[in-house]
């Protein structure tokens, strides 16, 4: 039990700087955290220009997980967004892919969850928030400020609803970034947790153990799920701002 | 293995790992691969607990960090204006209710896609879209 000092769960978070990278005064360190976003860069990259090579009728293996994660995110643009969607499937996709292998590439024991921080989703999701902002206004011009009061309401309730709207708007990114930040953080950290029950119960440690078993198989599902929530929203936000007249 | 897809509805495993390992020019019977297919997406999956569990755990999170957010939203909002205009504590007040509102009608709106489509992979805002949202 003595153990448990240096054994925080909440370790597995720390950021470790590998190469230091001093930019002028800014820490611009390569960490582990940054070491796990280019492992899963890589990882996409090799998935999606290795397994579309060959090109097959019927697909092999490595090319059904390239082609079910494009057609995931083609349905989901054409469901939520419409046809107006094409043009937005590079980055919903390059998003999906990325927080997919964060997850998933977290889960691996001894490796580092990136999405498990704040800064990393809230950046995002930030992001995401922009380009809505940004998106809306290009295509709407002051239009775009509807968005904050719903037609057919009577205008004497203004001052009380577009205030509410705002802040609702403005509450986006912060649940969408915390929503992820949350779900992986709290699984990594029950699963430690529980893992050190193992040790300290001696023979009886086969029931935390046997847990652990079923959580890990609840993160990998968690894992998949929350990246396309992550994904679906960014689409439902930017159907927002493209289909005002709503 | 290359009389596996001629053996009609059943083994899905099988058959599948049969058309892509027939070799022969016969064009292999795809055309009741989609009720195969179907039945075998009825049949029960081991994970299907695990998953409804998932889910519904995800919707109830997911509804308290709407409500968070909101609030979180609000009160930054407030303050920030508050710091802006010098006019200290009234908008953080204000901002604070109307943070409340925001939360509980981003956990509302949530809640109305968690009905819409109960199925963690099938797209939760079925039929009434984005237009909700607005």
């Amino acid at each position: 039990m003595a153990a448990e000092e240096h054994h925080s769960p909440l370790d597995q978070f720390a950021i470790n700087r590998i190469v230091d990278i001093d930019l002028g005064g800014l820490d611009a360190s390569f960490t582990n955290s940054a070491v796990m976003m280019t492992v899963s860069v890589v990882l996409i990259t090799v998935l999606m220009v290795f397994g579309m090579r060959r090109r097959a009728m019927v697909p092999g293996r490595w090319q059904s997980v390239a082609e079910m994660s494009y057609e995931l995110v083609a349905k989901m643009l054409g469901e939520t967004i419409g046809p107006k969607g094409r043009r937005f499937f590079p980055i919903i996709f390059s998003l999906f892919m990325f927080l997919l292998f964060g997850n998933l590439l977290g889960l691996i024991p001894y490796s580092f969850t990136f999405t498990s921080h704040l800064a990393i989703t809230f950046v995002l999701a930030a992001l995401v928030i922009t380009a809505v902002i940004v998106i809306g206004l290009i295509k709407h011009k002051h239009r775009f400020f509807k968005l904050f009061l719903p037609s057919g309401v009577p205008i004497f309730l203004a001052p009380l609803l577009v205030p509410i709207e705002v802040v609702s708007f403005l509450a986006r990114p912060i649940s969408l970034s915390v929503r992820l930040f949350a779900n992986m953080m709290a699984g990594h950290t029950m699963m430690h947790v529980f893992a050190g029950f193992v040790f300290s119960l001696g023979f009886l440690g086969f029931a935390p153990f046997l847990f652990i078993v079923a959580l890990y198989g609840l993160e990998f599902i968690i894992a998949v799920l929350q990246a396309y929530v992550f994904a679906i929203l960014t689409c439902l936000y930017l159907a927002d701002a493209i289909h005002l007249e709503h | 293995m290359v009389h596996a897809p001629s053996r009609g509805p059943g083994g899905l495993g099988s058959g599948v790992r049969g058309v892509s390992m027939a070799k022969d020019e016969r064009p292999s019977p795809l055309k009741d691969l989609e009720t195969r297919l179907r039945k075998a997406r009825e049949g029960d999956h081991p994970g299907d607990h695990d998953r409804s569990f998932a889910t519904g755990l995800g919707q109830a999170m997911s509804l308290v960090i709407e409500m968070a957010a909101g609030l979180a939203a609000g009160v930054l909002l407030g303050w920030l204006l508050d710091s802006w205009l010098g006019t200290e504590p009234w908008l953080l007040v204000v901002f604070i209710f109307a943070g409340m509102g925001a939360g509980l009608l981003n956990a509302y709106r949530r809640a109305q896609r968690f009905g819409a489509g109960a199925e963690p992979n099938k797209p939760p805002q079925e039929g009434d879209g984005p237009s909700e949202d607005t």
